[in-house]
């Protein structure tokens, strides 16, 4: 190789090298720096464009917690546990249980699950921050089960939040009673109380709950006796035919006697059902005579004393 | 021999190269012992036009006054002020025509520096050394780059109290000198012969006279020697006398057995008389130097500036000049792979200087954007972090609140399953939800909230038949919404009816193993 041919040679691979250094420093020094920062600058104004776009839902936000905090029984522990032994003293008694009581427990602070997310100094107050104070309270009582179910109707309407986190029904004797257990649990945050009530909400109550006790077993059908003498009064057909011969309260219980012409007697008590009609318990009349009411096909009606189911009165709902 | 009057020319370079060089002085000065002669010029093209021209006589003045006179002569004389070339006489230097062989250029004023030193007893700074090359030839026949090559040169040695005082002088006088060389190469520029003819130069326009003999454009010898004060004639017989000697001299040591031509350069009240002299010892033509191709005198007498003239000609056109000011110093053997370098790596580095500053730029550039957009983040960031948190809030409500199951329906399903009535009977119903928290996971956000929550029914019933009782229970494995625990035994313990049938039920999201036993007593 002459000296010529290996200066061309020095001074190519010279130039090559060059070149491959000037894209390297290039690279290294604009190109991927620049793009570099060019993903930072774009992750950096999407965020930004997140944000902004959060906090135009903010307004909703605060009036979907607004929400919330109106359907609290109140902002401090005070406020809620007076207010949710008053409301569930008031539901047992309303419906008609008898020894109602209700205890509230210690109240308990909710953190928000996602509290980690809240980083360093600055997000400390908000890390600390509760969401909501979990207040518990337990109901127990006892009555028939027309009177459990109002009750659980009353409280099926409330407004106030609440996590029903224990029910236990025990029918009592040979049923004709339940004792009920409720375990409730509402919550409220502190320090913010509702600016408004609620109405009560609209419940859609199952058929299946307002028939005869499932605690309690139907009468045995008792003979028919004699028919009386004579027998003038014609005979109604079906479960029209029943007629309330005696109302009253035999040992704290709502008892009612029943006859049929061809059907025999009955003796009810309060939650038992005869021919789909259940006897839902006793009701003075303006006389203060004791009527006795019935509900049969979501329709509740009262008759008195000597007079059978076709004569009966419609309550109104 | 009658001499021939034209003018030279001849000895310059070519036009081209001329053109492509750039012109440093305007001004060239020489202080002799007896006179002080300036001249300034412009530059036309390849030649010189001449500006202003003074040669004076120099008064008997301190040293300390010699600076202010010169300033004061040059500026009544219209020459300019600025940096200069200083002319020195050929007596003020020693001059030595050195061989040396050396096997790098760049070693040369190194080695003519100690043969100066060795020949004239110089001590170290005592004199300034420059020197000229003539010619430079291979001593073995060798082309190679390194091999060790013969020069032939001009050695000039000036001492440095010589140079200090004309520098001082000059400073004083506002024309500090740029450039200091020997007058006759000035002479020798416009005498030269570019074609290789043998030359004697005869230059009696300083304070003495000055001969140098030329071969081509190279300085052969050079010696000078003191003329009278009187008159011209009588000058120019001290020249005449001092010419037959030198001739004398250069034929026995120089070995000049003829030269082709002479040219005389002086007054012509000096010059003429010589002539008829002249031609008799030298027997070559003999030329008068009174006009210049390259030089228009523009009216002003240059009879006695000629050599600062040819001074400022050969500078003009690039021809290498002795140099007191800036010596030729010695450079590496390398020096020029080491300039190539560097300037290599000059280049390299304004190359990935600009690269670099450039992508600096750029990048400062985007991270103000970046500043600016999280300042802007920053300023967002309390209420943004606000929201933030009562979306959680509101997350945790909404997964709180939607974990109740519809005890109400389910006990109404149940109830539902006892018909036909008297052949089933409930003793008791216990139902238990168990809400533990959220599950978090990792990724994914308040979307990714699970709760963590299990829920139980138990029945506790009485049965006619054990068929209704597993009837009974068929319903509830039937059922899509619970499971039925395998735990429990049916038994025929019943109070009421004859069987005692226990159903334990859990969602379908849960195991049973996570099931949690119902309270015995609420």
């Amino acid at each position: 190789m002459t000296s010529r041919a290996r200066l061309n040679l020095i001074i190519g691979g010279g130039g090559v090298l060059l070149l491959i250094m000037i894209v390297w420093a290039v690279q290294a020094w604009v190109t991927s720096p620049t793009h570099a920062m060019s993903l930072r600058i774009e992750s950096a104004r999407s965020t930004l464009e997140r944000r902004r776009a959060d906090l135009l839902g903010q307004s909703r936000l605060r009036e979907r917690l607004a929400v919330y905090v109106d359907r609290t029984l109140g902002g401090s522990q005070e406020e809620v546990d007076h207010a949710l032994r008053a409301a569930l003293s008031t539901i047992g008694e309303a419906a008609g249980l008898s020894d109602v009581a209700v205890d509230t427990s210690a109240t308990r602070e909710v953190t928000s699950p996602g509290r980690r997310d809240f980083k360093g100094a600055a997000g400390k107050p908000l890390r600390d921050e509760v969401d909501f104070i979990e207040a518990p309270a337990t109901l127990r009582a006892t009555g028939s089960w027309p009177q459990f179910n109002t009750m659980l109707r009353a409280l099926s309407q409330e407004p106030w939040i609440r996590q029903i986190e224990g029910l236990r029904v025990v029918g009592k004797g040979k049923g004709e009673a339940v004792e009920v257990t409720i375990k409730v649990r509402t919550l409220f945050m502190p320090n913010r109380s509702p600016d408004a009530t609620p109405a009560k909400l609209a419940v859609q109550w199952p058929d299946a709950l307002a028939g005869a006790s499932p605690f309690l077993l139907p009468p045995p059908p008792v003979e028919p006796a004699e028919s009386a003498a004579g027998g003038s009064q014609p005979a109604v057909p079906g479960w029209q035919r029943w007629r309330v011969t005696f109302v009253g309260r035999i040992e704290g219980v709502d008892e009612v006697h029943l006859r049929a012409g061809r059907g025999g007697r009955r003796q009810l008590v309060v939650g038992q059902a005869i021919d789909g009609c259940v006897y839902l318990g006793n009701r003075a009349d303006p006389d203060g005579f004791d009527e006795a009411m019935f509900r049969r096909a979501g329709q509740s009606w009262l008759v008195a004393p000597g007079a059978t189911f076709a004569d009966r009165n419609a309550l109104a709902e | 021999m009658k001499p021939t009057i034209k003018g030279l020319g001849d000895g310059s370079p070519e036009p081209s190269t001329i053109l492509a060089t750039m012109s440093r002085f305007r001004i060239a000065i020489e202080l002799g012992p007896r006179r002080l002669r300036g001249v300034a010029v412009t530059f036309v093209g390849s030649g010189l036009q001449v500006v202003a021209a003074i040669a004076k006589n120099r008064p008997e003045l301190g040293v300390e006054a010699v600076g202010e006179w010169i300033r004061g002569v040059l500026d009544a004389n219209d020459i300019p002020a600025g940096r200069c070339l200083l002319a020195v006489s050929r007596d003020d230097v020693v001059i030595k025509r050195l061989m040396l062989e050396t096997p790098s250029k760049g070693e040369l004023p190194a080695m003519v520096d100690i043969a100066m030193r060795d020949e004239l007893h110089l001590e170290g700074g005592a004199a300034v050394i420059d020197f000229l090359t003539d010619s430079i030839s291979p001593i073995d026949g060798s082309t190679s780059v390194h091999a060790p090559v013969e020069t032939n040169l001009l050695a000039a040695a000036l001492p440095a109290s010589s140079l200090d005082r004309g520098r001082s002088r000059m400073a004083a006088a506002k024309r500090p000198v740029a450039r200091m060389s020997l007058r006759l190469l000035g002479a020798a520029h416009l005498a030269a012969d570019p074609h290789g003819g043998r030359v004697a130069c005869i230059d009696v326009s300083g304070d003495g006279v000055e001969f140098t003999l030329l071969q081509g454009t190279d300085v052969r010898v050079a010696r000078a020697a003191a003329l009278p004060v009187q008159n011209p004639a009588e000058v120019a017989d001290a020249a005449t006398r001092e010419a037959r000697r030198t001739w004398m001299s250069w034929q026995a040591e120089a070995g000049t057995a003829s030269i082709d031509r002479v040219v005389l350069i002086g007054d012509s009240s000096i010059t003429d008389p010589m002539l008829e002299a002249m031609g008799e010892i030298t027997a070559a033509p003999i030329t008068v130097l009174r006009e210049h191709l390259r030089i228009d005198r523009n009216g002003h007498d240059v009879s006695r500036l000629w050599a600062l003239l040819g001074l400022l000609l050969a500078d003009h056109a690039g021809k290498p000049l002795i140099d007191f000011i800036a010596p030729r110093k010695p450079t590496h053997r390398f020096e020029r792979r080491r300039q190539l370098g560097l300037a290599a790596a000059g280049v390299l580095l304004v190359i990935f200087g600009v690269i670099w500053t450039w992508g600096n730029s750029s990048v400062q550039t985007m991270q103000r954007q970046l500043d600016a957009i999280n300042a802007q983040r920053a300023k967002l960031e309390p209420k943004w972090l606000r929201y933030h948190r009562d979306r959680y809030r509101l997350a945790n409500l909404d997964i709180w609140t939607s974990v109740q199951p519809d005890w109400v329906e389910h006990l109404a399903v149940a109830v539902d399953r006892l018909q036909p009535i008297g052949v089933l009977v409930l003793d008791e119903v216990s139902a238990a939800l168990e809400y533990k928290g959220i599950d978090v996971p990792k990724k994914g956000g308040v979307g990714a909230w699970k709760p963590e929550v299990t829920a139980r029914l138990v029945l506790e019933a009485e049965a006619q038949s054990r068929d209704v009782g597993e009837a009974f229970r068929q319903r509830w494995v039937e059922d899509e919404a619970w499971n039925v625990a395998t735990t429990g035994a049916d038994t025929d313990d019943g109070k009421r009816l004859p069987f005692g049938v226990t159903i334990r039920l859990h969602a379908p999201t849960e195991p049973e193993a996570t099931m949690p036993e119902p309270e015995a007593t609420p």
